[in-house]
């Protein structure tokens, strides 16, 4: 029995029951499965389909047999990746013989080193990342940066070098002068004087200049970051785009750069000067005494840990403060933006009380943080003074002897104090660097990310002709069955093809692929004969025209909306695109004509005069190919008359692909394409269809009976 | 006229078209490993080979109000109240949730660390001691009515706490910064 194993996979739960694990393997010989456990073995003859069945909490894969459903594993959401990848896998296998390698890297839900779960969209473990490296490539980043950062440094260096001197001459003031047997001269004593005021002036002037500089330094590198992450995240294809929140993409751009900014011009000069600083006090102390010196650094390491243990108590109550801030912000949110619905249905009581009892938890846990803080902090600051006291009794004890002058205390008791700081910020360093790396990982991650949409080495700018064709195209997006099988299609230039169906047959899906927003999973599409993947991504999406159903405008005036895509537009070609599609009609009427501000903040355009402007956007192109994903949905049917007249015009020699529900946005389409369940059902005109009695033929009928109904 | 509206009004449940199973109009038997149907409506026989099961509100109910549905997730009924039938079809019909739900219940939590805006638990279960990965703590702990908890890691593996208040202390104080 020495056949060859095509896929091997792992399950964690038994068949049926929850009240305990199980483990085991799948293994998918050539002509048969296997499972380990249950000795279940099935020839692939007998086997029509394989069956991923997500539970919840669970998942399994079944066999289809002529006889019925015959069960192979189960597993915990751990195996999900894994079961859904192999069964796609394995059903491909069944159609073509032809199994598809690489397949483990879908599965990875864990860490391979850590066993812990893989944050979603990550292939990082945020456990395991190699620190070292992420610091190593930090430092590249901040090359750029490199002269402002040192001089920045040499600041501080300056700065805390004058700091150390002030101590000094106050000593030789109070030794010398004020407290000196003989009466000193005049003259040197306003010396001492003028060199103390010069030093802080120094200080005072170095300061402003060293912020300054940090300023110029952060904006630079904050631009830099943000950039970078941005561009990348453009560039991503629309999958690894949607496989995040906006949200979270969101806060990639501006927080989590805003940690690595924070760490690359403050920390990294800080982390110098402090060493430097340490040092420098340090030697100070002990040349002055050491046994005194040691007295004040023995508490230190407790100080500073006690100091830690609070924040680190304090930093998750304050966090959990946060959250409950933000409850409220949601709720509040809430209900503004849904104060039609608020108040339709009478609730504005409910909301009332909803709001109040977040605010009050937020209230609550506020008061019990505040208390909490009221009492550890002061504590905690009279227990790090507590040296100072022993300091006092010795240094007292030393002047009365008489091997201290007063001068030698102040000076001493003043690097003493000067240390602490230092110090507390290297206790704090972790809690820091682990913040950054957070940040950074999260960061990385997303500039490490392999577009799965790239241009080919070679990727050719052609003028497209217009003639496409689809050649057994399947794609299914990440976590659901395949919305397109096998389409095949051929369009010729110039034609204007309808693509209708019920919702959700993958009408859009279509269009998507031929757009290239995804790639293909099996076959490939055809601009005049090119594969989808050899053409430039740029020369391909510069000859299409898309007008989508979510008609979305920028804030900006009409003129920049509809220039959206040719930002270069005449104003000739604007009033040209703009009257073919009908936005000249309203336009002309409004005050500021095409100056006026539209999207969030601006003027409301209704849903007709969007959908215009965002027709308007596509024409301005000059497109070879139109693609209309229902364009002229909401607007009514006059309305749409006329666009649709205009839009005759430019159908002319453009091919064009026109998706719509209301059949009769498509009448002038020389052919309709019916999809139905990911394959194409129908194909041809509107008369040959209706005489076929089909599936069209039965969406006419419906969409009749409704209109009737409407008169 | 208003007499006529009277008429004409329908009530809610009827317009719904919801369509409750019993004893008289559904018989399930098991086919192989997974329930099939025999489903009567209006005299009308229709055979299911295998269905699928889902509770609709699987936080408070679980033996009630279960959508009984083909392979594509039509609907064919929902079965109102699982007392309805008698034990052998219970049985059978329990048998196929407990394969389609997998909550361990979580009774310890034995370590709950936080680290870069992922927390790592350990934590005794029902089934065992395991560990999970959430990736934002809060948003990860849904709480249904004041007692109960369920929580979902990073892959989408469910536990269920049963009682808050049940909990240890020392379970319940690691817990109690994210409710």
């Amino acid at each position: 029995m020495s056949e060859k194993i095509i896929l091997e996979f792992p399950f964690d739960l038994p068949l049926h029951t929850s009240d305990k694990r199980a483990e085991g393997k799948v293994i998918l010989y050539s002509d048969r499965v296997f499972v380990s456990e249950g000795e279940v073995s099935v020839p692939l003859s007998e086997i029509e389909e394989f069956i991923y069945d997500c539970g919840v909490g669970c998942a399994s894969v079944q066999v289809k047999t002529a006889d019925g459903y015959t069960p192979l594993c189960r597993g915990t959401m751990d195996c999900n990746k894994i079961f859904f990848t192999a069964v796609k896998r394995m059903n491909k296998y069944l159609d073509s013989g032809y199994f598809e390698e690489g397949w483990s890297e879908f599965g990875k839900v864990v860490c391979e080193k850590c066993h812990r779960g893989l944050p979603p969209g990550t292939q990082v473990c945020p456990h395991c990342a190699d620190k070292m490296g992420y610091i190593k490539r930090l430092v590249g980043i901040a090359a750029s940066v490199k002269w402002w950062i040192l001089l920045t440094v040499l600041m501080c260096l300056v700065i805390a070098a004058a700091g150390l001197v002030t101590p000094m001459l106050n000593r030789v003031l109070v030794d010398d002068y004020i407290r000196a047997e003989t009466k000193p001269l005049f003259g040197q004593f306003i010396i001492v004087i003028l060199c103390i005021f010069g030093v802080s002036v120094a200080v005072m002037l170095l300061g402003i200049l060293r912020s300054c500089i940090q300023v110029i330094t952060a904006n630079k590198m904050i631009v830099k970051l943000r950039g970078m992450v941005f561009d990348k995240i453009s560039e991503l294809s629309l999958a690894g785009v949607t496989r995040r929140t906006s949200g979270e993409l969101m806060r990639r751009i501006t927080g989590d750069t805003q940690q690595i900014r924070q760490f690359i011009t403050d920390d990294l000069g800080s982390f110098l000067v402090n060493i430097v600083q340490i040092l420098a006090i340090g030697i100070m102390l002990f040349v002055t005494d050491w046994k005194l010196a040691l007295l004040v650094i023995l508490p230190a390491p407790t100080v500073t840990l006690v100091h830690r243990l609070m924040w680190n108590h304090l930093g998750k109550r304050y966090h959990r403060q946060w959250k409950m801030n933000t409850i409220a912000d949601t709720i509040l949110h809430d209900i503004f933006s849904g104060i039609r619905v608020v108040k339709a249905f009478g609730m504005e009581k409910n909301e009332e009380k909803r709001y109040d009892k977040s605010i009050m938890d937020e209230r609550d846990t506020r008061i019990e943080n505040e208390t909490k803080f009221a009492y550890i902090s002061p504590i905690t600051n009279f227990l790090m003074g507590m040296g100072e006291f022993f300091l006092l009794y010795y240094v007292g004890n030393m002047i009365i002897g008489g091997s201290m002058t007063l001068g030698q205390m102040q000076e001493f008791s003043a690097y003493a104090a000067m240390i602490y700081a230092p110090l507390r910020w290297f206790a704090f360093l972790p809690r820091r660097l682990a913040h950054t790396m957070t940040s950074v990982v999260k960061v990385f991650d997303v500039l490490d990310e392999e577009p799965d949409v790239t241009d080919a080495s070679e990727a050719l700018d052609i003028e497209l002709e217009g003639n496409i064709e689809v050649r057994d195209v399947s794609f299914g997006y990440e976590d659901s069955r395949n919305v397109l099988k096998r389409v095949n299609l051929s369009i010729k230039q110039g034609e204007m093809i309808g693509i209708v169906g019920r919702s959700g047959v993958g009408k859009s899906t279509l269009i998507n692929l031929l757009m290239r927003l995804y790639d293909t999973d099996e076959g490939d599409i055809l601009f005049d004969g090119v594969s989808i993947k050899d053409i430039s991504q740029d020369s391909l999406r510069r000859q299409m025209g898309v007008v989508l159903q979510e008609t979305l405008l920028f804030t900006g005036s009409l003129y920049q909306n509809i220039a959206y895509g040719k930002p270069d537009a005449t104003s000739e070609e604007i009033l040209t695109a703009a009257k073919l599609s009908g936005v000249h009609q309203f336009a002309k009427k409004l005050p500021d004509g095409y100056n006026t501000v539209v999207g969030e903040r601006g003027y409301t355009l209704s849903g007709g005069e969007r959908q215009r402007v965002a027709i308007a956007r596509a024409l301005l192109h000059d497109p070879r190919i139109l693609i209309l994903d229902e364009a002229t949905s909401s607007l009514d049917t006059e309305t749409e008359k006329s666009i649709q007249d205009a839009l005759s015009k430019l159908t002319a020699g453009r091919t064009t692909i026109a998706i719509a529900h209301r059949l009769s946005t498509l009448r002038n389409a020389n052919r309709l394409v019916v999809l139905d369940k990911g394959t194409v059902a129908e194909v041809g005109s509107h008369e040959e269809l209706m005489r076929k009695k089909g599936l069209y033929f039965e969406l006419v009928m419906a969409q009749r009976q409704m209109s009737k109904m409407a008169k | 006229m208003s007499d006529m509206n009277e008429n004409k009004r329908i009530s809610l449940d009827a317009a719904a078209g919801l369509s409750y199973m019993s004893k008289e109009n559904a018989h399930f038997s098991k086919k192989g490993d997974f329930p099939a149907l025999t489903h009567t409506v209006h005299g009308e026989v229709t055979e299911y080979d295998r269905v699928w099961l889902h509770r609709v509100f699987p936080f408070d109910l679980e033996e009630e109000f279960i959508s009984v549905q083909t392979k594509d997730g039509d609907e064919i009924g929902i079965i109102r109240d699982l007392s309805d039938f008698d034990e052998e079809t219970r049985e059978i019909l329990r048998g196929e949730m407990e394969r389609k739900y997998f909550v361990p219940v979580i009774k310890r939590i034995i370590t709950l660390k936080e680290r870069r805006g992922f927390s790592y638990w350990k934590v005794e279960t029902d089934i065992g001691e395991t560990e999970l990965s959430l990736q934002d703590t809060y948003k990860s702990i849904t709480r249904v009515g004041g007692d109960r908890a369920f929580v979902t890691d990073i892959s989408g593996n469910r536990f269920e706490i049963e009682s808050l208040d049940g909990l240890d202390r020392r379970s319940r104080k690691k817990l109690e910064l994210y409710l």
